[in-house]
């Protein structure tokens, strides 16, 4: 296992922290919920040559999507509209996550920024981050 | 208030007989919801991160409407994997409602993973402004 960094919190909003902390302690009490409290969710795929990194984000305006790389972390940031309601609008139910989002990830090796790749479809995020040249292993030769 | 959250409820999943269960055997999950009533009609908005809208079923029987997202296979990424917040997986959730909606309106959309149901009253259930005539 490669170390992944947890999730840095950036300008944290108290209410958004409430709403998170509500949506954790409701789940508890429901199973069929899935475990996950963090929006968005991502799974780290990785072999010797790349890194893959998959989010499901879903319902995101794709232009608005930040991707950084800072040394060999990798932060995805975006804001999700809270919605379109107007002060008529009764509100029955709210489990969606709401605004601002930072996450970010330790790569588990130096990547080369010319050529990450991110996709943004249905919902899911792919960034792939192929290995940087001077950090893949170098095979050394013995002489006799 | 209370009037309104009866309107609209959760059904817990009873797995009944004769219910159509996914094919793969993969975990269902509950999709985390936004329900807001509307002067006119009720929204009902579902993440449903990877999939798209013909792999969408909703069906309305009786008072239930069920919704269900089967979702495609993510494109297998090259390598192993080594963290894991989610997994592959299908969205199933059912809600009651009652005779205040139109049934022949009810409208899906699905864009970005993110399913919304509108669901506009009926003209009886519509707020109307009763004119009062001084004599």
């Amino acid at each position: 296992m490669w170390p992944i960094l947890n999730r840095i919190d950036m300008g944290v909003d108290p209410f958004v922290e409430l709403n998170r902390l509500h949506r954790q302690m409701s789940r508890h009490f429901d199973e069929s919920y899935r475990e996950a409290t963090e929006y968005p969710v991502l799974n780290v795929h990785a072999n010797p040559e790349q890194v893959t990194v998959i989010l499901e984000a879903p319902g995101l305006d794709k232009d608005k999507l930040d991707l950084t790389l800072t040394g060999n972390t990798l932060s995805v940031a975006g804001e999700r509209a809270s919605g379109e309601n107007n002060d008529k609008d009764v509100v029955l139910r709210n489990e969606r996550y709401p605004g601002r989002f930072t996450r970010s990830v330790r790569l588990p090796y130096p990547v080369n920024p010319d050529r990450i790749r991110a996709r943004y479809e249905q919902g899911i995020l792919r960034v792939e981050l192929p290995r940087s040249d001077e950090s893949k292993p170098r095979k050394i030769q013995v002489e006799a | 208030m209370s009037t309104e959250t009866t309107t609209m409820q959760k059904q817990e999943h009873t797995g009944t007989e004769g219910e159509a269960r996914p094919v793969q055997n993969r975990p269902v999950y509950t999709p985390a919801v936004d329900v807001i009533e509307r002067e006119d009609g009720f929204v009902i908005v579902a993440d449903m991160p990877g999939v798209s809208l013909d792999q969408v079923d909703i069906q309305l029987e009786d008072d239930v409407l069920r919704i269900a997202g089967r979702r495609s296979e993510l494109e297998p990424a090259s390598g192993d994997l080594i963290y894991k917040e989610f997994d592959a997986c299908d969205y199933e959730r059912a809600f009651t409602i009652t005779d205040e909606i139109n049934r022949d309106k009810i409208k899906a959309t699905v864009k970005n993973g993110v399913l919304r149901i509108e669901l506009p009253k009926a003209e009886k259930a519509q707020p109307r402004k009763i004119t009062v005539h001084a004599e």
